[in-house]
């Protein structure tokens, strides 16, 4: 298990060590900085602008900081927030994420599981039919369309809900519903699929042999090997989460990191393009890693390490 | 592991028995057909602008005088709802904008089939992308093993652990936006999962007896791997690629949403619906047209992705 661990690490560090590089390279040869676009600039304030920013040093000096000061885990400051420093900005941005993220998750496997056993026991019938359709157009049907659809309804003509902005519970539902469709599609499908072909295993026999009630069967035995296919997603499950806030938080105004990354990105301000893209890949990683030691935990006949 | 590989003769008797995919096939059919044909039922042009009649409603109809110039594109002389009187030299015309018009005064209609033009052709170009570097980087990888295939993985896993949509978006920053650049980055970063995938399936199959007997008969490892062992895990690679469609669609509509895709005037489905949501309260149909056909599509392909991987996978064989 350690060397598993270990190893994993190492792959974690080389991935991070090539997705810095990368990420300082690209922003190296994309046209245009954040302060080109403007009104021409004296040509001695620019000269201070570089200066304060370092831009003026060779590439590999600016690696070499980089990569030190990327260690340290300090993005330094924002190009277009002047007097703010990426890492403050991670700071604000991540827990509103978070908390949008979690709300997300849990109603993923709530109505994914929920939807996903009802299927598998009415197998070919109106109800697995219907739930199956269901999730097909969720899978099908593009977050940001979800989110332009909700607001529309639910926001501007039956006026229920604010149709943008951050603060209250209320706020929170419509950017939750318009992230969690596709993961709750996705784990339904997974939970059914899986639940079918458990309930055809010798043990079920056996549980229904012993005469259990259908509902301790599928609950106390069929459910626990069902689940492990929706563990597995809970990897992918992040990630899409993370994608999807990037649009989501930008549609509903939401001041988590999804929507500083997309206007980082809109203005060309650097550092913070580099920042959170390390931090969302140190995230995603960490998580990947923890969810896949927890799947050997609750399965023992998975085994990760040789 | 024969999962995939056998009862090809069955096949299109358990497709056949699905409606559902039938109905699929049917839409994706019709959409190809109009994005071919959709641009040419309509007089206009996706680029022509008629200011004067910016967000008309659906069906809207009016009197068009105008002249041609040399060079093809035409003068608009006068717009009106009442009938106008024809004078030398210039044509008057009954127009009517099917879908509406957008807020330039053009013809949604026109636009949609040629914006379905560029979709349609994102995802199929995509997945031919995927299906090639896929098939070659997993299955070399999985056929010599080894060293080869431990780095060759190694780089597939670095790669994987980058969010796919940060990468995509890194690679349009870089490049001019543009087609070609979107084709680039969103075929870079999905042959992924299915190098993976076929790798998985090579390190089963070059294990099995024809493979011996192709070895025996002295058949080079070329084309071992190419004519025997890639052919008999046909149905996942199709599964994939299928899959692979609707994904790149919604990339590149997610991409132009963020107004990072195709560059104007050029319409893609993603752009047409950046564009609609300004006056999604006053002018929902602009909205409305092109996120309905982008979730069709979809999920029509969805469908069939899904349809092909049962009819494949005989584990799902009905009893």
């Amino acid at each position: 298990m350690a060397a598993y661990i270990l190893r994993r690490f190492g792959t974690m560090l080389l991935s991070l060590f090539f997705i810095i590089s990368l990420t300082f390279f690209m922003m190296k040869v994309i046209p245009g900085g954040p302060f080109s676009s403007e009104k021409r600039l004296p040509p001695e304030i620019e000269e201070n602008i570089n200066k304060k920013y370092h831009l003026n040093d060779p590439w590999y000096v600016q690696y070499k900081d980089y990569l030190i000061r990327t260690v340290k885990l300090d993005f330094g400051p924002s190009f277009k927030y002047k007097s703010r420093t990426v890492n403050e900005i991670i700071a604000d941005g991540f827990p509103v994420s978070a908390k949008l993220g979690s709300t997300v998750i849990l109603i993923t496997l709530v109505v994914g599981i929920n939807l996903g056993i009802v299927s598998a026991m009415k197998q070919n019938q109106t109800q697995d039919y219907f739930a199956m359709f269901l999730s097909t157009i969720g899978f099908s049907t593009p977050n940001f369309i979800i989110a332009y659809l909700l607001m529309y309804i639910f926001a501007y003509k039956l006026k229920l809900v604010p149709p943008a902005m951050w603060g209250t519970w209320k706020h929170m539902i419509l950017p939750a519903i318009s992230l969690a469709i596709l993961p709750t599609a996705v784990v339904a499908r997974l939970m059914r699929s899986s639940l079918i072909e458990e309930l055809q295993q010798d043990y079920m026999l056996t549980a229904k042999a012993k005469g259990l009630m259908e509902r301790q069967i599928i609950y106390r035995h069929a459910l626990r090997n069902a689940i492990i296919p929706v563990i597995t997603y809970l990897g992918p499950l992040i990630a899409t989460i993370f994608t999807g806030s990037f649009i989501i938080e930008h549609i509903f105004a939401i001041p988590g990191l999804g929507k500083y990354f997309v206007s980082a990105i809109q203005n060309r301000d650097y550092t913070l393009i580099l920042g959170t893209t390390v931090f969302y890949s140190l995230i995603l990683m960490l998580m990947n890693l923890i969810v896949d030691i927890l799947y050997t935990l609750i399965d023992p006949r998975v085994k990760l390490y040789k | 592991m024969q999962l995939y590989s056998s009862n090809y003769s069955n096949l299109w008797i358990r497709l056949k028995e699905k409606k559902l995919l039938l109905i699929a096939l049917f839409t994706i059919v019709t959409l190809s057909i109009l994005a071919i044909i959709g641009p040419y039922l309509t007089p206009f042009t996706y680029s022509e602008q008629i200011l004067t009649l910016k967000n008309k409603p659906p069906g809207y109809d009016f009197y068009l005088k105008y002249n041609k110039n040399n060079n093809g594109t035409i003068n608009i002389i006068e717009v009106s709802e009442e009938p106008i009187e024809n004078a030398a030299g210039f044509k008057v015309e009954k127009r009517i904008f099917l879908f509406g018009s957008d807020a330039l005064g053009r013809d949604l209609f026109t636009r949609i089939w040629y914006g379905a033009r560029i979709s349609l052709s994102i995802g199929l170009a995509t997945a031919f992308i995927v299906f090639i570097i896929g098939s070659i980087y997993g299955g070399l990888s999985g056929y010599y093993g080894g060293w080869i295939d431990e780095v060759m993985m190694r780089i597939v896993e670095v790669l994987n652990s980058i969010p796919f949509l940060l990468y995509v978006i890194l690679l349009m920053l870089i490049f001019e936006p543009g087609l070609k650049t979107i084709l680039f980055a969103i075929g870079g970063v999905y042959w992924l999962p299915m190098a993976r995938m076929i790798r998985g399936q090579v390190i089963t199959l070059k294990e099995q007896d024809y493979v011996l007997a192709a070895l025996s008969l002295g058949a080079s490892s070329w084309r071992i791997l190419f004519k025997h062992i890639l052919p008999n895990s046909l149905g996942p690679i199709l599964v994939y690629t299928t899959l692979t469609i609707p994904e790149a669609i919604f990339t590149e509509a997610w991409l132009s949403f963020l107004g990072m895709g195709v560059s104007v005037p050029i319409a893609s489905w993603g752009s047409l619906i950046n564009d609609g949501i300004e006056g999604m309260r006053s002018y929902p149909w602009q909205l409305f047209f092109p996120s309905f056909l982008i979730t069709i599509t979809m999920l029509a392909f969805n469908i069939i992705g899904d349809s092909l991987r049962d009819a494949f996978d005989p584990r799902f064989k009905r009893k």
